[in-house]
């Protein structure tokens, strides 16, 4: 810790022009969650050729512009794809109507199989400081992490405080930890979430400078976010709003 | 498409081959017949070469790898290449190799042809004349891409601007440190060690810092006193920067400049396009060369629906620009809603399936252009270009984001109508019944339309009739109105009569009044009569009287007359008695003077004689003295002389011989004289010379000797008369006794005359006395008569007034004989006028009648006309149809409706299928859609990378916007690719910048430092006009317009720019309806009114205000309005948050602040006071040059003027440019706060024309009483 901040202080000071005038340590919450998800595993096929067949299977169309008005897509891409499952042979027409061959009914049988798979399980990490799902890994604690303060800008009675998340924020984020996968032909997306459990509140340590840049006389706010490692824009932004004036007015 | 579309005819051609031909073909095939078997005819592009040394037309066949689909099988895609000979039995070809697949292959030089080849020998097929007329009339390639080479050169000047400093090598440097700014987009290398000039070369270039694989960025500011380079980092080593990963190992920088570089290839490449003929448009090289660009004029202008609600003179833009066949060029000035116009020919293109390019100079200018088109399933937007360059607005559109954007598109038109499914079933039962009413409906329509159509057959018949009506009436109308105005004329006339009448009687009956009655007028004359009477007995007295006194008179002049008589003839008697008597002549005189006897003239005479004899007597007795005296004198000379010796002789001869001067006349007395003097002499003393004087006397003696001799010679006549005279005498004597007698006899006749006379008057006395007596009884007693005279003109006025009464009384009689008459006439004309005038009024109500009739006539033939002109056939036909399209429509239905719960369930499972799309689903949708992209946006330059060229290598229209700001190299990258272009811009704005400068300062600096003289001339050139400005002048009206309707600026605002339009055909209006509701601040403040649109605090120029210069830069800065924007925008913010409070703005509204300069300086000095010393809550702001500024818009512009000083010089740098300063005034919607100096832009200032500029400016200002000291208080 003490050499991260050492380090910190080092590179900030690379200009002459700029002068740490005020540093400091702090924390803030992150709460871990546990999400339960279930993935499912299906042949690579693309969404729009996949419908089109569901349609000519289920409806009758005799002309690609039906097909558009129906799912309300561009009629050239209708007949573009027309074009190609004629030639690939897994569409024909009969008695005016798009109809499926034998290869195209396989084909959709493949298309629309998925394989469900096991329920699963992951972590994610959410700061109530950001609003938003964080990526990164939980350190072990230093020594002196608990007599670290919390972050002044945390509501009191935090710990107790409900979170603000969608099941689209948390997909988003399982995503980004590469939960879904792409092996060849077929891939494994996240379908649903079952269930989400708040385990833990860890503080997370950051580093906060203000700077102040001698040259072109201006005063600007830096924290260094351990769990991201690196700059927080979002904190540093918090700061520098709320309180750059009063920085200027202690020069 | 369009080169495609038109079908190219086919020609059966003789191909001779030499061997050298046959050598090149032999690589390919066994010989040349199997050769171009291999396909039936092939698809050739014919190049005209320069005729050769043997006076042939050379050719070049290019033959096509795309569409030659076997032939470029057979050559793996590369391009067949064959020289040829024209010859008129055929093609000879000299020449046959395969070169590269990228070999163009279409250019605007070459015919393209489809050709079948006929190798055999001996064919028939020659060379077909159309063909070889084709090829007659192409212009020789070379010769072409020449001229367009040189026309092009012209803009060389542009490309020198840019490669002014782009042809340095790569520079390296090392450094010690390196420093971030405060949000990571900067960076600076600390202790760089650049050489000497290397300092001022790297600024701009693009910096590689060792450790890195790609360019980090480019150079912003270099500091050589300090030894640091600024440099402006891309997004990607931001992000590397937050997380604390810029560890380079060896602390060394690559400078280079390839990014200009190969930004200048790229241009270099358009002209080189341009030259050999690929422009997509081949007049394109002609649009841009010619002074009058020659342009196809579209031949109709298109008939469209539109998407956007456009005024009038965007939907001309938009229609001219889908109408025109090469070019159409619009003039946008701000706010005039450019991107709208651009928005709507996408979409028309869209419709028409034709692709558009939508390029600018800028990123910004193409995001922004690209956001604003409407979301529609027909436009497919794809934006090219390097994903880090690109605004957040146009990044959905780039290739990896539009799976995504389509996605969002097709999901939530998906969930729209999902939303609606249960309305959908009800909705089309409803449609049912609705399709079944208007189908019911048409068929009514039907029905009475056909009724119509026999209605308007009935009515055409009856037009005719009725016209005929309407005709005859007319007639008659006009026959009554000729019968009415002769009527009337006659009663004019009977009325002038009748009055003159009255008129008449009136005067005629007052004479009657007025005159005495024939009566009197008859004792009156009478009593004038006696009157008359008795002036004439006067008259007669008086004459009377007169008479006799006269007679009288004469009396007593004869009686006097008698007596004389008497006395005469008495005295004649006694003188008769004296006569005898008398013996002298004398006395006879004597005694006839007495009595008074004239003699007669016969008795005169012979007195006379008598005398006259008498007379002669007398003298001759003298002249015989004379002789006497003078003959004794001569003796007694002669013997004197004798005496004293004196030849007398001598003297005597002498006066012989001078006889003729002595010969004179001499009067006695001088004779005497004469003598007495010599006497004299003699008796005198002085005999000295006495002889010879008396020669002398005796010569004078002599002579008259000899005259009195010679008058006694003359008289001795006379002496014979002597006797006569006696007897004369007594004859005169008895010669006058008998005229004397005479007068006595005379006298006595005389005598009883007068005595006779005496008796006649008498008698005449006593009748005139008996006149008088007679005369005075009549007149009577009367005191005196008076004169005669008197009584004369007394009777002349009596006379007079007699015959005047006479007269009167003449008169008098006819009148009341007149007066009769008249009566009766005036009473016959006022009958004859009330015939008349009720004959009048009959007419009239006839007219009325006919008239009406008429009217009625006319509104029956109105109504059968317009039955006429309606068209029941037109609206029977479009019946029709529509009941054929219903029942389509109802068929439709009748199948959705079978099929809704299909599919409905269809839709559904589409939209969940969709929104689970996976990144590879949406691979394949962004493949399709790149496909199938229509709008495709992108930078100029951009425009020309290789991957895009070979994605799109033609587009069927493209738009550049923004054009102004782009240089023409830079516009010719996409008008290259255009079949149409059409140019969106405003050279009223800012031209092309090249580093801070603009392209205009650049060039300027060029042609100064440069010392050719063709070059300057180009370069004045360029410099006179832009590209789009030239265009814009010089196209026909059809090709172009301008949007004259602006919908940003607060009219106030927009009074300050229209001076900058006032040349263009159409002045700038404001669209706003009410500027003052739709561009209501809402702020109250010390600075702003609510009604305050425009405001200008006025810097002194003073000391304490002035401008100062950066040390190191040419750039300035001004503290004290520094200081004035800082409370400006703390009172702003104050205003806003007042408004919130006040209800007049959502609490989570901000006002949208722009603060501009002209000087970067300046809005750096602003930014670090936004973020630094202000926190306002209530305000979001953006900053900025003026020049960077152009294409935005805030509510709010504080625009920092900068100059402000007192230099001799009184230079106001880029504020002298008019564009600068209608891009600056122009970016407000609600108000613009200028802050600056008055007197240094309207005194100070160096150039008239910114004096001007500025002065106008202020003008509008004060006219709106805007303008403020730097407290915001009121200035006059």
């Amino acid at each position: 810790m003490q050499e991260l901040q050492k380090r910190l202080t080092k590179e900030l000071q690379q200009s002459m022009k700029v002068k740490i005038i005020h540093s400091a340590t702090w924390s803030i919450p992150v709460h871990s969650i546990e999400v339960e998800f279930k993935p499912v595993k299906r042949t690579k096929m693309d969404v729009l050729m996949k419908m089109m067949l569901i349609t000519f299977q289920k409806a009758s169309v005799s002309k690609a512009e039906e097909l558009s008005d129906l799912l309300l897509v561009e009629q050239l891409f209708i007949e573009d794809l027309i074009s190609i499952m004629s030639r690939t042979g897994l569409i024909e027409k009969r008695d005016g109507l798009f109809k499926l061959t034998d290869r195209g009914m396989k084909q959709l049988e493949n298309g629309i199989f998925e394989e469900e798979q096991d329920i699963e399980s992951k972590t994610e990490l959410y700061s109530t400081s950001h609003e938003a799902f964080l990526s990164g890994y939980i350190k072990p604690a230093s020594p002196d992490e608990e007599l670290l303060e919390i972050y002044r800008y945390v509501k009191d009675g935090y710990l107790d405080e409900e979170l603000h998340f969608d099941d689209d924020m948390l997909i988003e984020a399982l995503q980004k930890s590469d939960t879904e996968s792409d092996e060849g032909d077929t891939q494994t997306v996240v379908s649903e979430i079952i269930s989400t459990s708040e385990l833990t509140i860890d503080d997370v340590p950051c580093l906060e400078y203000i700077l102040y840049n001698s040259e072109k006389d201006i005063v600007y706010a830096r924290v260094w976010n351990t769990l991201l490692s690196q700059w927080d824009e979002k904190l540093e932004n918090q700061l520098n709003e709320k309180e750059r004036m009063k920085w200027r007015e202690l020069l | 498409m369009k080169q495609e579309a038109t079908r190219v005819e086919t020609f059966r051609c003789n191909l001779m081959i030499t061997n050298k031909a046959r050598k090149g073909i032999q690589e390919w095939s066994n010989d040349e017949h199997a050769f171009f078997k291999i396909q039936d005819s092939f698809d050739v592009h014919i190049e005209k070469r320069p005729i050769n040394a043997h006076g042939n037309t050379s050719l070049t066949l290019y033959f096509d790898n795309g569409t030659n689909e076997v032939m470029a099988q057979k050559l793996d895609g590369k391009v067949a290449v064959m020289e040829c000979i024209l010859q008129n039995d055929g093609l000879l070809a000299t020449g046959f190799h395969v070169r590269g697949s990228r070999v163009p292959v279409k250019t605007n030089r070459r015919l393209p042809a489809n050709l079948k080849f006929v190798t055999a020998r001996n064919n028939g097929a020659g060379m077909p004349i159309q063909l070889h007329t084709k090829i007659r009339e192409l212009p020789v390639a070379e010769e072409r891409s020449e001229y367009v080479k040189k026309r092009i050169s012209s803009w060389e000047g542009y490309l020198k601007v840019q490669e002014r400093n782009a042809t340095i090598d790569d520079i390296s440097a090392s450094y010690s440190r390196l420093a971030l700014n405060e949000d990571f987009s900067r960076l600076t290398l600390i202790d760089c060690n650049l050489n000497g000039n290397e300092w001022n070369k790297v600024k701009g270039l693009s910096v590689t810092l060792r450790g890195f694989q790609n360019d980090v960025g480019d150079v912003l500011k270099v500091n050589r006193g300090t030894k640091t380079v600024e440099i402006e980092l891309k997004p990607k080593f931001r992000e590397m920067a937050r997380r604390n990963q810029w560890h380079p190992k060896s602390k060394d920088a690559v400078f280079s400049n390839f990014a200009t570089l190969s930004q200048i290839r790229r241009l270099r490449k358009g002209f080189e396009d341009l030259q050999n003929g690929l422009a997509a448009n081949a007049n394109l090289e002609k649009i841009l060369f010619e002074d009058r660009p020659t342009i196809r004029i579209p031949s109709k202008r298109a008939k469209l629906e539109f998407h956007n609600q456009l005024n009038e003179f965007q939907q001309e833009a938009v229609v001219g620009a889908m109408s025109a066949e090469d070019l159409y060029v619009i003039q946008g000035p701000p706010g005039t809603g450019k991107t709208t116009v651009i928005s709507e020919i996408c979409q028309q293109n869209a419709k028409a399936g034709l692709r558009t390019l939508v390029a600018s100079q800028s990123n910004l200018a193409v995001d922004n252009a690209l956001s604003r088109l409407l979301s529609n399933k027909d436009i497919r937007i794809l934006r090219f270009g390097r994903t880090e360059s690109i605004e957040e607005e146009g990044k959905k559109f780039i290739e990896e984001n539009v799976g995504q954007y389509w996605k969002d598109q097709t999901l939530s038109v998906l969930q729209k109508v999902i939303e609606g499914h249960s309305e959908r079933k009800s909705q089309i039962e409803q449609e049912v019944v609705s399709c079944e009413e208007q189908s019911l409906l048409l068929q009514q329509q039907l029905v009475s339309l056909e009724e119509k159509i026999e209605l308007k057959e009935a009515a055409k018949k009856e037009r005719v009739v009725k016209i005929d009506e309407i005709k005859n009436l007319k007639k008659s109308l006009v026959q009554l109105k000729k019968e009415r105005e002769k009527l009337e004329g006659n009663i004019l006339t009977l009325k002038n009569a009748s009055s003159k009448l009255m008129n008449e009687i009136n005067s005629i009956e007052q004479f009657i009044q007025t005159n005495l009655t024939s009566q009197e007028l008859i004792e009156k004359m009478g009593q004038i009569g006696t009157k008359m009477d008795r002036t004439r007995q006067s008259i007669g007295f008086q004459q009377a009287k007169l008479e006799i006194r006269n007679l009288e008179d004469s009396l007593t002049t004869i009686r006097s007359e008698y007596q004389q008589a008497q006395v005469k003839k008495r005295h004649l008697e006694e003188f008769i008695y004296e006569i005898p008597p008398i013996k002298k002549r004398g006395e006879l005189k004597t005694r006839m003077l007495h009595y008074e006897v004239t003699p007669h003239a016969n008795l005169e005479q012979r007195i006379t004689k008598l005398n006259q004899i008498s007379d002669n007597l007398n003298s001759f007795n003298e002249w015989a003295e004379l002789n006497k005296r003078l003959l004794s004198a001569i003796d007694y000379m002669e013997s004197l002389l004798k005496e004293n010796g004196v030849q007398i002789e001598t003297i005597r001869n002498n006066v012989k011989q001078s006889g003729v001067v002595f010969h004179s006349s001499y009067s006695a007395k001088e004779i005497h004289q004469f003598m007495d003097r010599m006497k004299q002499l003699l008796t005198s003393d002085k005999p000295a010379n006495q002889i010879e004087r008396l020669s002398v006397f005796l010569e004078g003696l002599y002579v008259r000797r000899d005259y009195v001799w010679q008058q006694g010679r003359s008289l001795q006549q006379i002496q014979k008369d002597k006797a006569e005279s006696v007897t004369l005498f007594e004859e005169i004597k008895n010669e006058l006794i008998e005229q004397i007698s005479k007068s006595i006899t005379e006298i006595d006749q005389y005598r009883s005359e007068l005595k006779n006379t005496g008796i006649i008057q008498n008698n005449q006395l006593a009748q005139l006395q008996d006149r008088r007596e007679s005369h005075l009884s009549q007149i009577g007693p009367v005191e005196s008569i008076p004169e005669l005279n008197d009584l004369k003109s007394e009777l002349l006025l009596k006379e007079h007034t007699y015959k005047d009464l006479q007269k009167s009384q003449e008169t008098l009689k006819q009148y009341v004989q007149q007066l009769e008459i008249k009566k009766n006439d005036a009473k016959y004309t006022l009958e004859q006028i009330e015939m008349y005038e009720a004959d009048l009024e009959e007419k009239e109500q006839d007219s009325k009648k006919v008239n009406s009739q008429g009217l009625e006539q006319e509104k029956q033939l109105k109504a059968i006309e317009e039955l006429i002109n309606q068209h029941p056939e037109i609206e029977h036909e479009k019946t029709l149809v529509e009941i054929s399209t219903l029942s389509e429509k109802v068929e439709k239905i009748t199948l959705e409706k079978k099929r809704l719960p299909i599919t409905q369930a269809l839709q559904n499972e589409w939209f969940s299928l969709l929104k689970e799309a996976s990144d590879y689903d949406l691979d394949e949708i962004r493949k399709l859609y790149v496909r199938h992209a229509n709008v495709i946006g992108t930078t100029c330059v951009a425009s020309a990378r290789k991957e895009f060229m070979e994605n799109y290598p033609t587009f069927d229209v493209v738009i550049i916007d923004e054009v102004s700001k782009a240089t023409p190299p830079e516009l010719l990258l996409p008008m290259l690719k255009g079949k149409k272009i059409i140019l969106v811009g405003d050279h009223h704005q800012l031209p092309p910048l090249v580093g801070e400068d603009t392209i205009d300062e650049s060039l300027q600096a060029i042609l100064e430092e440069s010392d050719s003289l063709e070059e300057k001339g180009e370069l004045k050139k360029l410099l006179k006009e832009s590209l789009f400005e030239r265009l814009f002048k010089n196209l026909p009206k059809s090709n172009k317009t301008m949007l004259a309707i602006q919908y940003r600026m607060h009219e106030s605002i927009m009074e300050t720019i229209t001076p900058f339009y006032e040349e263009e055909n159409y002045r700038l209006q404001c669209g706003l309806s009410d500027s003052d509701t739709m561009r209501d601040h809402l702020l109250e403040s010390q600075y702003v009114n609510r009604n305050d649109h425009l405001l200008w605090l006025d810097m002194p120029n003073e000391k304490a205000y002035f401008e100062e210069q950066m040390k190191d830069g040419k750039s300035r800065f001004n503290q004290a309005e520094l200081t004035t924007i800082r409370e400006v925008l703390i009172d702003l913010d104050q205003a806003t948050e007042n408004a919130k409070n006040e209800g007049r703005m959502k609490q989570d509204e901000r006002k949208s602040i722009g603060v501009i300069s002209f000087y970067g300086e300046q809005v750096k000095k602003i930014d670090r006071l936004i973020q630094q010393e202000l926190n306002l809550k209530h305000i979001t702001f953006r900053t900025g040059t003026v020049d960077k500024f152009q294409g935005m818009e805030m509510d709010v512009i504080v625009l920092s003027m900068v100059r402000n000083n007192r230099d001799k010089s009184g230079d106001i740098g880029f504020a002298n440019d008019y564009r600068r300063l209608n891009v600056a005034l122009s970016r407000a919607r609600e108000l613009l706060i200028i802050v600056g100096s008055t007197q240094m832009f309207t005194e100070r200032a160096k150039k008239v024309e910114s004096r001007k500029m500025y002065s106008r400016l202020l003008g509008i200002v004060k006219d709106k009483k805007a303008l403020r000291d730097p407290k915001g208080n009121i200035k006059k």
